[in-house]
């Protein structure tokens, strides 16, 4: 187990420096600097080099390269190139809110989608199942965006029960979980439609099989070889579905959040994205990268309480 | 029946009826809280430093916190109802090349940075005319030879060259924003920590997601009514709208579309439409084949069909426009050559250039609202004459990195320019020095007048006449020129639309500008 958590660890560090060095040099292929940005369309050449020349945009690729890694070593996020604040707060401000978004939406999807997968995979080509798989349907076609503002026309305007801005006077935790719920639902119920179809996909592989056919010959109920067989193994690769989803579901938290105003990482780094703060969406996209390599290292570790069988060696 | 409870209610707001007089009866029309929920459309401010903001995002923001010497109308770009700021009165030489501003005494900067003097405004005016700070603005105060002050409240400014319209410059505007030299010299940041003299100081600003601007209570005018302002950064069109729907903003600005504005209008909105003369061009490169030949020019020209654009966009958005210089600039003129919407003479003038069959460009254009359905019209309209624009659709600033590499023979731009005279505008589009791939360029896309004769003579003159009548005859005479040539291809003029609800009273009218500004006396009445 130690051996495992150490190659793991040692290719998580692999990985998030890829992604630094990648999004590093990408950033400064992409046409237009922050300079050009902040200053604007009427800028002067000589405005825009005393702007580089202040940011160290003017120091060979290589020179501010080492620079970056050398300070994201010791945690360093730098400033922001466009008006100097440091990064590390703003970042540690939305991080919790992107994450509790991705999560919320995950368990609406889990929720949601495995009893239906279930129930659909149990009562094949019933009108049940038939339902679950327009459902599914539905959610694989529906913008993120579009379901997003199709919640807020119906709860916030027409029944008036959620406030359209969710970012207004944020209080209490139950009025953090109050603002949760429709961004939540718009992220979860398209990640519904996918663990529906996964879950109801893997059940009817496990219901063939002969363990079943065997449980149910012995007299065991069908609830039973259900939950303590059936979904018990079916889970390995829906959970690792799942795992994989959390990348998407961080990315389409950038959606749910400009559609509900919501703080969060993705909001943030859109802007950043906008404004071409390189240091910004540097540090923004080694956090997400963190984040998803520790879902994802969760998830591998998972696997041994699922299935006893699953050994981290 | 009325209970006692009722009673005791009505006999109350009776006897405040009877004593109110007039003010007091507006006062109990506010509402008690005076906290101004704006919906702002960007992802959030990028530098709130008055000598560099120029985006949309901050100059709304800079214009409630910083003042100039002199000071525009509330919520108009009119040079000409200019009226006393930081200076009290101002006067100049009768050669109109030394002015003179007596400053206003016990003036407080916001936070502790004591009181203002002479001292800021000459640091100001370094600021903006050295090379240190780089500011864009540098250009606009070039003919400045000396500034000196005449003890602390006294401030004079000697020009190379005699200006009328100088004091026009020294105003609550880019160049004219007086920063504080204590908070500069403190090390304050101004990029994000505004520190000025107007109505609102900076509070607090969550990245990407609100800025608060809180009442100056020091502030020389008198206290502010609005005790904050709070600039919720809103990118989305749609979750602005449903916001001002639901009552959790007052006020926003909505999409160039006559659809948003009628939607706003059915739900008893107010609407604003703001003109802040920004003209919807398409600059054509004059040196590349085939548009270096004037017939093909002019062929575009007659494949226009400005009517449509304008329905496009809606009768409240967009007005064709015949001259590269806006009807609401001073110094426009529509006596030049006019090219009807003409498809047969269209296709007369490419056969006539060798281009029988039409031909084919690609052509960059923004992804941004502004440009791209704009621009696919055009594509439309062209394809009628024979000419093929393939688009190649790109970032917003990628699309200004692009075009001032002179990668696109054709490059839409929507721009005004201050002062609100046709002078700037025509020096920054279509004079030789600000060509583009000149060490001096700026934003003329065309080329004209480099390499080529163009209207340099004309623009060098009109620049420090101080005679009105002969700089509207040079300012009329160029776009003559322009016409002729076909160097640009003026489409529309376009209107920003605002929208707020009925809480909201301005206490002016928001005439320019791309959003919504305040006074100190901007409130919001009981609903």
């Amino acid at each position: 187990m130690r051996r495992f958590l150490i190659r793991r660890l040692l290719s998580a560090i692999v990985i998030v420096w890829a992604v630094a060095t990648i999004v590093f040099f990408s950033m400064r292929i992409i046409p237009a600097d922050p300079a050009e940005v902040v200053l604007g369309e009427h800028a002067s050449a000589e405005s825009l080099a005393a702007f580089r020349r202040q940011a160290g945009l003017d120091q060979p690729l290589l020179a501010q390269y080492w620079d970056f890694i050398s300070r994201a070593v010791v945690g360093d996020l730098g400033q922001s190139l466009v008006n100097n604040a440091e990064i590390a707060p703003q970042i540690w401000f939305v991080l919790p809110y992107t994450v509790v978004l991705a999560f919320a939406s995950l368990g609406v999807g889990i929720l949601i989608g495995i009893p239906i997968g279930v129930l659909a995979a149990v009562r094949r080509n019933s009108w049940i199942d038939l339902a679950s798989r327009c459902f599914a349907l539905l959610g694989f076609s529906f913008p993120a965006f579009y379901l997003g503002v199709a919640l807020l026309l119906l709860f916030s305007i027409w029944l008036g029960w959620f406030p359209v801005m969710h970012s207004i006077r944020f209080g209490t935790w139950a009025e953090h979980l109050y603002k949760l719920v429709l961004p939540a639902l718009s992220l979860g119920l398209i990640q519904a439609a996918y663990i529906t179809r996964l879950t109801r996909s893997t059940m009817l592989e496990e219901l063939r099989k002969d363990y079943v056919r065997t449980a149910l010959a012995k007299g065991l109920t069908m609830r039973r070889v259900l939950f303590n067989h059936g979904l018990r193994n079916a889970l390995v690769p829906i959970v690792t579905a799942i795992g994989l989803y959390a990348g998407s579901s961080l990315g389409g938290a950038i959606l749910t959040e400009t559609v509900f105003n919501r703080p969060g990482l993705g909001k943030l780094l859109v802007g950043a994205i906008a404004q071409r703060d390189y240091n910004l969406i540097q540090a923004g996209l080694i956090v997400f990268a963190l984040v998803i390599v520790a879902v994802n290292l969760a998830i591998d570790l998972s696997y041994g309480f699922l299935d006893p069988r699953v050994k981290h060696d | 029946m009325i209970s006692r409870r009722r009673l005791g209610g009505l006999a109350a707001t009776m006897g405040v009826a009877a004593l109110a007089r007039p003010g007091i009866l507006r006062a109990q029309q506010l509402a008690p809280e005076q906290v101004m929920q704006v919906g702002f459309p960007v992802a959030d401010t990028g530098t709130l430093d008055p000598h560099i903001a120029v985006s949309n995002a901050d100059v709304p923001i800079v214009q409630q916190v910083y003042e100039g010497l002199l000071a525009l109308p509330h919520g108009a770009l009119d040079a000409t109802q200019l009226s006393p700021g930081l200076a009290e009165r101002w006067e100049s030489s009768p050669d109109r090349k030394v002015w003179t501003f007596h400053l206003r005494r016990g003036v407080r900067w916001h936070g502790d940075f004591g009181e203002f003097s002479s001292a800021d405004v000459l640091f100001s005016l370094e600021r903006v005319r050295g090379t240190t700070l780089g500011s864009p603005f540098r250009g606009t105060l070039a003919n400045i030879a000396k500034a000196e002050a005449d003890g602390p409240l006294t401030v004079r400014i000697t020009l190379q060259h005699a200006d009328v319209g100088f004091p026009a410059l020294m105003v609550n505007h880019q160049a004219g924003y007086v920063v504080c030299k204590r908070a500069v010299e403190q090390g304050v940041n101004l990029r994000s920590r505004p520190i000025g003299t107007g109505p609102f100081r900076f509070e607090a600003h969550r990245a990407r997601e609100r800025l608060t601007l809180a009442a100056h209570d020091a502030y020389w005018g008198g206290r502010p009514v609005l005790r904050q302002i709070v600039y919720h950064f809103m990118p989305d069109n749609a979750t602005r709208e449903l916001a001002l729907r639901s009552g959790d903003i007052d006020l926003t600005a909505l999409p160039a579309r006559q659809d948003a504005v009628d939607r706003a209008r059915a739900q008893n909105q107010i609407v604003d439409l703001t003109d802040v003369g920004n003209l919807v061009t398409i600059h054509i490169n004059m040196k590349k084949p085939p548009f270096n030949d004037v017939r093909v020019r002019r062929a575009l020209a007659h494949g226009i069909d400005r009517q449509n654009l304008s329905d496009f966009f809606g009768k409240d958005i967009a007005t064709p426009q015949l001259s590269v210089v806006s009807a609401a600039l001073g110094g426009h003129t529509t006596d030049i050559p006019l090219y009807a919407y003409d498809v047969d003479r269209a296709k007369a003038l490419l056969a006539e250039a060798g281009h029988p069959n039409g031909f084919a460009t690609e052509v960059i254009c923004s992804s941004i609202d502004l440009y791209l359905p704009m621009m696919q019209l055009m594509q439309e309209q062209w394809k009628k004459i024979g000419f093929t624009m393939n688009l190649r659709v790109v970032d917003h600033p990628t699309y200004h990195r692009l075009i001032r590499q002179d990668l696109s023979p054709l490059v839409a731009y929507s721009a005004a320019r201050y002062p609100t005279v046709a002078q700037p505008y025509l020096d920054q589009f279509f004079h030789s020095a600000a060509a583009i791939g000149k060490p001096t360029a700026i934003t003329n896309f065309s080329h004209y007048g480099n390499g080529m004769p163009g209207i340099d003579d004309l623009l060098d003159k009109a620049r420090y006449s101080t005679d009105a009548a002969e700089q509207n005859r040079l300012w009329a005479e160029a776009q003559r020129r322009i016409a002729t040539e076909v160097a640009a291809l003026p489409l529309y003029s376009v209107k920003y639309a605002l929208a707020r609800n009925r809480r909201v009273d301005l206490t002016f009218t928001q005439k320019n500008y791309v959003f919504y500004g305040f006074s100190r006396t901007s409130r919001l009445l009981r609903a």
